[in-house]
């Protein structure tokens, strides 16, 4: 023990020059990390100083590992015959100690000491930095043994940086393979989850770690230089095939919260036609052409304040017998991020309010992805969809408000959420908040989102009101310690512009009670379900061009599109297709175009073609089919009504409603979007059973002005409830929601409803030109009044607050 | 007698080449045992096999009784090994080798080691890498002899040293061995160097042993024989295997006896009937490995 001693001693004694830079490194890097946790994203031009700095002195540290280590073991070198302890009495043991006791002393446990300095100044609890102590030892034993085996199996600095730049260079091929293979089995969809790619990363560590000591241990013990050589062979492809095949997990997989009733009421369902198509974008040259049909998936059964995302999707399609498999959609959500479900997250902030002008959540997402041929084959009929969807559930789960001070902090378990800087401004502010967490590799969460964990909302208690930020940026500045301790800058900035400034200001008085609520997307489980939707169709979009065209454009194009005479159905379905085509890029659609007349001459004989390849251009097939369909046309009419909803009108027209009753209460009851002749259609049977499903269509559809005409005239229904409703929901949408409300609500004596008018569209509210006269003519009717918008406007402030509204008259008068 | 190094069939290859091959040596302990050869004879791989620097790939090498391959630090506490392409601690000045070297023995003398110190008149503030060669030499001598080994293995330790550090050195080593009776096993390929400090000598060529036995045995049989023929004499092709580098310049004829007093009259009067003048000289060990280094390398062509 005292030649272990006196070695360790006479080797720290030859080294103090490279030692005293070290540990001032050492410290140094502990304060630049200590700077960058805590001030991230306070000042960009200063943290990016610091993170240069901070970056060098990273380099620094590893160059001077990688300068101390070779010249501690080439004191006592292993190989070659002239070392001058090879003829003194030393035990290669001794020897064997004392270099360990030097690195593990000054290598390994200076540095983990630095570290724990930078957790306990981080405030980080002393039962989370103790459980760090693996993570710390990996990382610095990964980086130090490696080097201490080239070290062993050389005599002179130079051999060792050929053996050190030959195993970077083999291990450089090798990780490039590795990211290959992992980049190849992204695109396949055989993707790893994190629980087994962490496995993969510690075991490869592992092999790394107990194979260089391997290394060490038999260079000690036998000088047989060629041995050791086949071991750092074996380290290199070992540890390369554990961290890109390995296959134990052996880190833990998250655990759902949801118990498995609670994931057996989740269900799904997909629209019956796709939101758009696209051409696939071809990652990989051999790849085909596809095609991918999105559309929307929506969750339910889901518990509250919570909702899904699917993470892989295994589908096919099929017409009859004829089934086409889908590519396997994989969505990796794990480095994504997703937009925020507003009505969720308004569920989840309650009695708060959140102000947005849009709070519908679009799940839309890929359903298929075909090869372009099956995409033509399929594309024109309706068929069955169904798939297998992994999902992720997440939880919007309010957890603090901090104040709005510079300095207010939360601390959560390992993670720590702190203002560094609040810049109030007219209408809004700015708010910097640095978000660090502390995990270990035995502890982190390996659930999905690692993109955004939380939501920052600026509140106000007092007047119930919530924002959320305009911007939510990650900020540059992004730090690390051994995948332990991370700091992450946010800078969000909250306007009250376009949330109807002046009902909703976020103005300094405002702000003197406002806080940042923190909301934490909580992953609730994971699991798999199956879809299934008779009459799926892939819809439009097909002939939508980015580029427009001109009316003049599109007649000359059309002009050389001829039917002919006679001609076959591919003939007749070709002639079709290319008068959409053409019609691509057209903006503008009027019921006197020249394609209405084209497609109506295909005649009431090829009328199916024109029902199947309606979604590529509804507007024009609709009023084409509308010339030519016949009484005789019923069976075809009715067996498409339920996938092409605009051939109501034909039902309507030709007095079809009781055969078709039963699918026009189904699609009031399960569609969002229908046309209001449908409504008009359902509302004909003047049935009262059916006014409970007529009222709640009217909430939750669009085109109110014109389903309230349908339904208002209704023996016995009663719609004073169903309007405030209605109105409440329609203030907080856009344009085209209170602009078809605003009417209705006027006409049910809504004074909120006129205030909007007079106080919120001038305050920054847009009105659509569509609903600018109705809007203008139904506040003249329920006034009294006459005159521009401004007369009208400067009427209502004169008059506001003495107005009150007379049921018989249908109007707001004056009350003196 | 016992014996401080033996070796037994000793053989090292490197790439199929046979560096050491089949080396039997003995050294009598408390000798000074000069293992001469040219450059690349073998004498450092032999040096190295003894110490267990390298592994024999054949035979078997015993140092202080024990089997090489064995030799760990309680053999090293009593042999000091002093080589000429040694790696030294550079950055230590000649009181740090002193104190990085002393706690590995126990038997080191202070005294001695002062006064070896005063004898070799070494800095004490000047790293040995800053050193001159000879004086590189001696810090390594001092760190090897300071303790008593009971062997002291060096190897070319006098090599480009200027002559009065040479002798010096050689000197120093002669007084010490006297006093204390210790075993030295001295290499070189510069006969001169060694001939006043060694008693047994061993010669060695291309990795195979030529001779080996004291230097006053060898001496006594080793003779230069020079005789002027007749005109009409004549010189047989093959003559006797004891004559080595045989000469004939006009009518002088050379060659060493290699087992002079041992048949050598008979044999001489064998191949030159008659002739009885002939001049009878002894050769000093310079001369006598000159003739060996000639006659094997006259052998192998």
């Amino acid at each position: 023990m005292s030649l272990v001693k006196h070695l360790l001693k006479n080797d720290i004694r030859r080294l103090r020059l490279f030692l005293f830079f070290w540990i001032g490194i050492l410290l140094l890097s502990a304060v630049l990390s200590g700077l960058k946790a805590t001030t991230v994203a306070g000042d960009v031009l200063r943290q990016g100083i610091v993170d240069m700095v901070a970056g060098l002195v990273m380099a620094v540290q590893f160059i001077l590992l990688a300068l101390i280590v070779p010249f501690l073991f080439h004191s006592e070198p292993l190989t070659g015959t002239t070392a001058f302890w090879f003829t003194r009495p030393l035990e290669k043991k001794d020897v064997l100690w004392s270099k360990l006791a030097f690195l593990g002393l000054l290598m390994v446990a200076l540095p983990i000491a630095a570290d724990l300095l930078l957790y306990i100044a981080s405030g980080i609890p002393a039962t989370l930095w103790l459980a760090a102590m693996p993570d710390l030892l990996l990382k610095y034993l990964g980086m130090g043994l490696p080097l201490a085996a080239a070290a062993v199996l050389t005599r002179n600095f130079g051999l060792y940086a050929i053996v050190l730049v030959v195993w970077m260079f083999v291990s450089v091929i090798l990780g490039a393979v590795a990211s290959i293979i992992g980049m190849v089995a992204e695109f396949d969809g055989s993707g790893v989850d994190l629980a087994l790619s962490d496995s993969r990363q510690l075991l490869s560590a592992l092999v790394s770690i107990l194979l260089c000591a391997a290394i060490i241990a038999v260079q000690y013990r036998t000088r047989k230089v060629a041995r050791s050589y086949v071991l750092l062979g074996t380290e290199i492809l070992v540890a390369f095939w554990v961290s890109t095949y390995s296959p134990w997990t052996i880190l833990p997989q998250p655990t759902n919260v949801l118990d498995e009733a609670g994931l057996a009421r989740i269900q799904a369902t997909v629209e019956d036609k796709a939101t758009s198509i696209s051409d696939a974008f071809s990652r990989r040259a051999t790849d085909t052409l596809k095609k991918e049909i999105d559309g929307e998936l929506l969750f339910s059964g889901l518990p509250p304040a919570s909702y899904a995302v699917a993470t892989k999707i295994v589908a096919e399609f099929a017409i009859g017998d004829d089934t086409v498999r889908s590519v396997d959609l994989n969505n990796d959500i794990r480095f994504g991020q997703y937009d925020v479900n507003k009505g969720v997250l308004a569920d989840a902030i309650a009695p708060l309010e959140l102000v947005e002008e849009n709070r519908r959540f679009f799940n839309s997402q890929t359903l298929l992805r075909l090869d372009d041929e099956e995409y033509r084959k399929y594309r024109d009929e309706p068929g069955r969809y169904s798939a297998t969807v992994a999902y992720d559930v997440f939880e919007y789960h309010s957890v603090a408000s901090i104040p709005l001070e510079v300095g207010a902090r939360h601390r959560e378990g390992g993670s720590t959420f702190t203002v560094n800087k609040v810049l109030k401004q007219s209408g809004g502010c700015i708010v910097i908040v640095n978000e660090q967490h502390f995990s270990t590799l035995a502890t982190r969460q390996r659930t999905a989102d690692k993109g955004r964990k939380f939501l920052y909302l600026l509140a106000n208690r007092k007047t119930k009101e919530t924002f959320l930020p305009k911007d939510d940026d990650f900020s540059l500045q992004f730090f690390q310690t051994a995948n332990i301790l991370e700091a992450k800058g946010k800078t969000l900035r909250y306007s009250s512009d376009g949330n109807n400034a002046n009902l909703h200001p976020i103005s300094e008085a405002w702000l003197e009670d406002a806080e940042l609520m923190i909301v934490q997307i909580r992953w609730l489980g994971r699991s798999k379900l199956d879809v299934e939707k008779k009459g799926f169709s892939f819809g439009e979009g097909q002939f939508y061009s980015q580029t427009e065209t001109s009316q003049e454009e599109v007649r000359t194009v059309l002009s050389d599109i001829k039917l002919a005479d006679p001609s076959d159905r591919d003939e007749v379905k070709s002639y079709v297709l290319k008068i959409y085509e053409a019609s691509g890029g057209q903006r503008e659609k009027n019921p006197g175009d020249l394609q209405i007349d084209m497609l109506a001459k295909v005649g009431n004989i090829h009328l199916d073609i024109l029902i199947k390849t309606s979604d590529y251009n509804e507007y024009y097939a609709s009023r084409a089919i509308e010339r030519i369909a016949l009484p005789t046309d019923k069976e075809l009419i009715l067996a498409n009504l339920e996938t092409h909803g605009f051939l109501v009108g034909l039902v309507l027209k030709f007095g079809w409603h009781q055969e078709a009753r039963e699918m026009l209460v189904n699609g009031l009851r399960t569609k969002d979007d229908l046309d209001p002749e449908w409504v008009k259609a359902v509302a004909g049977f003047n049935d009262p059973s059916l006014y409970p499903m007529l009222a709640d269509y009217f909430v939750r559809g669009s085109d109110k002005d014109e389903i309230y005409s349908a339904i208002k005239d209704l023996p016995g229904i009663q719609l004073d409830d169903t309007i405030a409703l209605a109105w409440e929901a329609a203030k907080k949408g856009g344009s085209h929601d209170y602009g078809s409300m605003i009417p209705v609500a006027l006409d049910h004596g809504i004074l909120d409803a006129l205030d909007f008018y007079a106080t919120t569209i001038p305050a920054g509210k847009e009105l659509c030109s569509h609903y600018q006269d109705k809007v203008h003519a139904a506040v003249c009717v329920h006034t009294g009044q006459t005159g521009s918008d401004k007369e009208l406007r400067a009427w209502y402030a004169q008059h506001k607050g003495l107005l009150r509204f007379d049921r018989e008259q249908k109007m707001f008068v004056v009350q003196e | 007698m016992g014996y401080a190094i033996r070796t037994e069939g000793l053989t090292k290859k490197f790439g199929g080449r046979a560096a050491v091959d089949q080396l039997a040596l003995d050294v009598p302990e408390g000798s000074i045992y000069a293992f001469l050869g040219p450059n690349g004879s073998g004498k450092t791989t032999t040096i190295k096999l003894m110490m267990n620097i390298l592994f024999p790939t054949a035979g078997r090498a015993e140092v202080l009784g024990v089997p090489s391959a064995k030799i760990g630090p309680e053999q090293f506490r009593q042999i000091g090994y002093v080589s000429e392409n040694q790696k030294i601690p550079g950055w230590m000045t000649v009181p740090q080798l002193i104190g990085f070297c002393k706690p590995m023995y126990p038997t080191w003398d202070d005294g001695f080691c002062n006064r070896l110190l005063e004898q070799f008149d070494l800095p004490n503030d000047v790293k040995l890498k800053s050193m001159s060669r000879g004086m590189k030499v001696k810090a390594m001598l001092l760190s090897s002899l300071a303790y008593r080994p009971k062997l002291l293995v060096l190897d070319e330790p006098f090599s480009g040293l200027d002559p009065l550090v040479r002798d010096e050195l050689i000197r120093g080593i002669l007084e010490l061995t006297e006093s204390e009776g210790w075993t030295v096993f001295i290499s070189s390929h510069d006969i001169d160097e060694v001939e006043r400090l060694a008693d047994w000598v061993g010669f060695i060529d291309k990795g195979k042993l030529a001779v080996s036995e004291s230097k006053e045995t060898l001496q006594a049989r080793f003779r230069q024989i020079e005789l002027a023929l007749p005109a009409d004499a004549h010189v047989p092709q093959e003559l006797p295997k004891e004559w080595l580098v045989p000469q004939r310049a006009g009518h002088a004829f050379r060659f060493v006896e290699s087992q002079y007093g041992n048949g050598s009259s008979e044999r001489f009067n064998a191949v030159f009937p008659g002739i009885a003048d002939a001049d009878e000289q002894s050769l000093p060990l310079r001369e006598i490995y000159l003739a060996l280094a000639r006659h094997f390398k006259g052998a192998n062509r």
